[in-house]
């Protein structure tokens, strides 16, 4: 018996030709929020579905809290979905709808209605109760397909893309009230999404796959700031990813050559040899703009570099522009408000600290 | 030009209408005529050919004959057809679905009387007596192509994730059926079935040649037109005519509230 609640044990599973998830292997802790990120085809919902038990896997085990489900039907998993069209019964109302998984456990009349009037209340459904699917708004929707998932008080709870079909004003509401559910409740959300946004708003931990493999798998402090392969690097935020051949090592100082410009950089996940093709991610917002005539010799940054600002375009709180370091050599750079009055060509002072330029 | 175009069309419309239910109209009217003989001219009219036909208990009982066997030739052909219409569409990658789906439609489009002897001769080698249940099977074996296509047509719209819920939520295959996507079949399975019914009320070809000693409705009409056309058999089938136009058009319109209402 072991103490996680979840164990994937390399995991496969191909379509014809193609390996939708290749070897995956990972263990899930009771009461987290994972989300499984990906470009659509990466196999992250591919992964949800063999856990739910609509796909079975050609290699791999699953465990569920010790016990092997690999090859149990749906219907005799302790794991409940959201599906992506939340695939509500149109010809039951909200009530039956919540009730039907509790129905089918054969519970007692007083005990569904305990229960369904219980989650009613949780998710603001109490109104609702008599209506049919169709007499609901998107948001409601997908709420009665929540309190019908979770219902039969399921060990792990999946979520395909439950926010895809709903606009983006109402999306981002969602994504708190999802997340506040999920502490509430305690139960462990296994969140599959396309939505880098998303998944950082609401997860304790992301999965990121792409080509049916794992990319990175940690906090989305950990992806954003420490992205351990190019891909992550680009799939989550926006970043620079610069590109040049390593010069030296030594403890957390890792000097590279970026087509003459010599950076300091921090040693990332893999290890480097000098002499190697690196890259660098370096996120916007991590690089210090001044005017050319502040004095910055005191400033502990080890980046340092004189440029020209170009194609400002004010987004409200900040400003996005690109500084020209060289020909073909620009960054994308974050301005605050406070900092300099960005307009199209002023010469300007860049500072980055070699702890914001991770190596990939 | 326009306009003219616009007025044949109309006219069109008015010739064929009339081409339609003028003999349906002379069959009415010829019910109410107060003389043995059909023809004009009507000199006298009478309600007696009409009262007749609920005061004779021949007419009476094949009446019900014939709606026990609409009834239980539809149940079979609604249970059969909706099995076939799950398996072809559950099964859509399997090899021989053409030829199974081919072979279901074909008794619709076997001629009447083909089919008839056919099946006259294959209830002979299983033994089936000629009578109520070689009628409701024959019945059933020309009703099945129809159910399969309404059924198949409304199945192939269900979400798959209708059925997957249902199992997420502790259905098996079977309950999950019979809970989610029976419902989901209602509207299919109520059109189907009433076409049914009017398909074996009218069937003349297999009752006749799959009958035992009670006739059916259309049967005992034809073996009285032996014996003379009179008005009698212009009220018999004008009562049969209203009945069946009614189960039509209750159908059709209620098929057509639940359409608005699934797309509402």
């Amino acid at each position: 018996m072991s103490g996680h609640l979840l164990q994937l044990d390399g995991l496969r599973k191909t379509f014809g030709r193609t390996v939708a998830v290749d070897h995956l292997d990972m263990m899930i802790e009771a009461g987290e929020f994972v989300t499984f990120l990906g470009p659509s085809g990466c196999g992250k919902t591919t992964t949800l579905r063999m856990l739910g038990g609509f796909e079975t896997p050609d290699e791999g085990r699953i465990l569920l809290n010790g016990e092997d489900v690999t090859h149990l039907p749906p219907e005799r998993r302790n794991v409940n979905m959201v599906f992506q069209d939340y695939a509500l019964f149109p010809h039951l109302t909200v009530r039956r709808n919540i009730a039907f998984g509790l129905e089918l456990r054969r519970m007692a009349a007083g005990d569904i209605d305990a229960r369904v009037r219980e989650l009613a209340e949780f998710l603001e459904l109490g109104s609702l109760l008599e209506r049919f699917p169709d007499q609901l708004s998107g948001g409601q929707r997908q709420r009665v397909a929540l309190a019908r998932a979770l219902a039969p008080d399921p060990a792990l709870l999946l979520l395909d893309e439950p926010l895809a079909a709903l606009d983006a004003k109402l999306r981002g509401q969602v994504q708190q009230e999802l997340k506040s559910i999920q502490r509430r409740t305690g139960k462990t959300f296994f969140f599959v999404t396309h939505d880098q946004d998303e998944a950082m708003t609401m997860s304790d931990r992301i999965v990121v796959m792409n080509a049916g493999r794992v990319e990175q798998d940690g906090t989305p402090e950990e992806l954003y700031d420490r992205p351990a392969s190019r891909f992550v690097a680009g799939f989550i935020g926006e970043t620079n990813l610069i590109e040049g051949r390593l010069k030296s090592v030594e403890g957390d100082r890792a000097v590279f050559d970026w087509d003459g410009l010599t950076l300091v950089a921090r040693p990332g996940h893999k290890l480097h040899t000098p002499g190697e093709m690196v890259s660098a991610s370096l996120r916007p917002e991590h690089v210090e703009i001044r005017t050319t005539d502040t004095d910055t010799d005191g400033s502990p940054d080890e980046n340092r570099f004189e440029g020209r600002l170009v194609d400002p375009v004010f987004k409200g709180s900040r400003t996005v522009a690109r500084v020209e370091l060289a020909p073909d050599r620009q960054l994308l750079v974050h301005i605050d408000r406070r900092s300099i009055l960005p307009v199209d060509g002023t010469p300007v002072r860049v500072t980055f600290s070699s702890r914001h330029l991770s190596l990939i | 030009m326009k306009r003219n175009s616009r007025a044949f069309l109309a006219c069109a419309y008015w010739a064929f209408v009339v081409y339609l239910f003028v003999p349906l109209m002379l069959m009415v009217m010829m019910g109410f005529k107060d003389s043995k003989f059909i023809g004009f001219p009507i000199r006298s009219w009478t309600l007696e050919w009409y009262l007749g036909v609920f005061r004779d208990t021949e007419v009476l009982s094949v009446f019900g004959y014939s709606l026990l066997i609409a009834i239980l030739s539809t149940v079979l052909s609604l249970a059969i057809g909706t099995w076939i219409a799950a398996f072809l569409n559950s099964y859509r990658t399997f090899p021989g679905r053409m030829l199974v789906f081919g072979l279901t439609l074909l008794p619709a489009v076997v001629p009447g009387i083909i089919s008839a002897i056919s099946l006259r001769i294959y209830a002979r080698v299983l033994g089936i007596e000629p009578g109520l249940w070689a009628i409701v099977w024959s019945h059933a074996v020309h009703n099945v192509p129809f159910v399969v296509l309404v059924v198949i047509a409304r199945l192939s719209t269900l979400p798959p994730s209708q059925t997957e819920a249902a199992r997420d939520l502790g259905a098996d295959p079977l309950i999950a059926f019979i809970r989610v996507t029976v419902p989901y079949l209602r509207p299919a399975l109520i059109g189907a079935g009433i076409f049914c019914l009017l398909l074996s009320f009218d069937d003349f070809v297999r009752s006749f040649f799959l009958g035992g000693y009670d006739p059916t409705l259309p049967v005992l009409i034809f073996t009285r037109l032996h014996s003379g056309m009179s008005p009698e058999i212009n009220a018999i089938a004008t009562v049969a005519l209203v009945l069946t136009a009614i189960v039509g058009i209750w159908a059709e319109r209620s098929m057509r509230r639940m359409r608005k209402e699934q797309n509402a």
